[in-house]
């Protein structure tokens, strides 16, 4: 799972799809981490992550490593208290949506478009790679 | 008229079993035949797949050197038309290309492979091979440099449009707009928009109004931006030096 945070991770950095997919991968890669595994796994994660993309990124409106060791704990808080599998998409959604929301309204002039774009384009993006995780990554992980 | 004599079954059966004893000995003889032949016909369609498939990646291999020769024939053309408009502009400029993006979908910003060692200073403007604005340097270091792109939602420049009415150009990720524009002013669609920069003694085009919207209580035109320079992630840029 670390090899694939590091790709995701490079693929932020070399923008694949350059902007025309709204979407961050390492953001979606700490959701599914804090899904999937277990806390002081995701909370590690999302704080070397969230380092390195400070690192490397110009003046933000809040620093990452605070918004993915938020996200690690609101994810495992809610999987605490509801054990439906339904749950699962709302916080994926309204993980998504929060951040979105955030950031589209730290800016100056909120940007309603890129917000809706960010929201439809990240969680079609996350449910593609928590498939392909799922299916070759995470059974693996198990066997091994 | 002659006609042949009814040949009887017991004739016919006869026939048939002295043509094989005639051949049973050369059994062997006609199977190995066969299977020589088709062996040989196996071969040849093992070797003409081989052959094709070897065929087919050396197909690949050449579109791709074809491809490669039209994207270095494309940049040879954008940098003589940059080093045309240095002449003619009487300017210094120097080609960067971008190494990395900032990892924030949120910020339109590139780090570009040119800092303080090639003479880079913060606030320096970047141009594509056409001359049209791409954005402006906002950090520099010895060997890289933060680029921020126009359609960063901190971009912000005072343009021109048309002949001499002036606004304020910002970025935004849904696109530029112009704003501080009085809606007095006549403004139309595709109408030019430029900058001047103190250091550079020639007008810089960055677009040209895609539309214009007013309401009757607003004071200025909401005015959108259609940017005409090169899409600076896959081309050569050049700062204005």
């Amino acid at each position: 799972m670390i090899i694939v945070l590091i790709i995701l991770f490079l693929f932020d950095i070399i923008k694949p799809f350059r902007y025309c997919l709204a979407t961050e991968f390492i953001f979606l890669g700490i959701l599914f981490v804090s899904l999937h595994y277990s806390l002081y796994f995701a909370l590690g994660a999302g704080a070397i992550c969230g380092y390195l993309k400070d690192a490397l990124s110009y003046h933000c409106a809040m620093p990452s490593i605070i918004v993915f060791i938020l996200l690690s704990v609101y994810v495992k808080y809610i999987l605490h208290h509801f054990q439906r599998d339904i749950i699962h998409i709302f916080i994926i959604i309204s993980a998504i949506s929060a951040y979105a929301f955030f950031y589209a309204f730290s800016q100056a002039t909120p940007t309603y478009k890129f917000m809706l774009f960010f929201i439809s384009q990240s969680t079609l993006t996350f449910f593609l790679i928590s498939r392909i995780l799922k299916r070759w990554i995470i059974p693996a992980e198990t066997n091994d | 008229m002659y006609l042949p004599p009814q040949l009887k079954f017991k004739h016919i059966a006869f026939g048939c079993i002295l043509l094989v004893f005639l051949f049973s000995p050369f059994h062997n003889f006609v199977t190995h035949i066969a299977v020589f032949f088709s062996q040989q016909h196996i071969i040849n369609q093992e070797t003409a797949l081989s052959r094709i498939e070897e065929l087919r990646k050396q197909n690949i291999a050449l579109m791709l050197k074809v491809r490669q020769g039209q994207f270095l024939q494309q940049e040879n053309a954008r940098l003589k038309q940059a080093l045309r408009l240095q002449e003619e502009k009487k300017c210094t400029l120097i080609a960067t290309r971008v190494i990395m993006f900032d990892l924030s979908m949120w910020r339109r910003i590139a780090i570009v492979n040119c800092g303080k060692r090639q003479g880079l200073r913060e606030g320096l403007i970047a141009i594509d091979a056409r001359g049209f604005l791409v954005g402006k340097i906002i950090e520099v270091q010895n060997n890289y440099s933060r680029l921020m792109l126009i359609d960063d939602p901190d971009f912000s420049m005072p343009v021109f449009i048309g002949n001499d009415t002036v606004g304020m150009l910002t970025g935004g990720l849904d696109g530029a707009k112009i704003m501080y524009i009085d809606n007095t002013e006549h403004i139309k669609e595709r109408d030019k928009i430029w900058c001047k920069i103190s250091y550079v003694g020639f007008p810089v085009y960055i677009g040209e109004v895609k539309a214009t919207y007013t309401n009757r209580n607003a004071l200025f035109w909401d005015i959108e931006v259609n940017l005409l320079s090169e899409n600076p992630l896959l081309y050569d840029i050049f700062i204005i030096k």
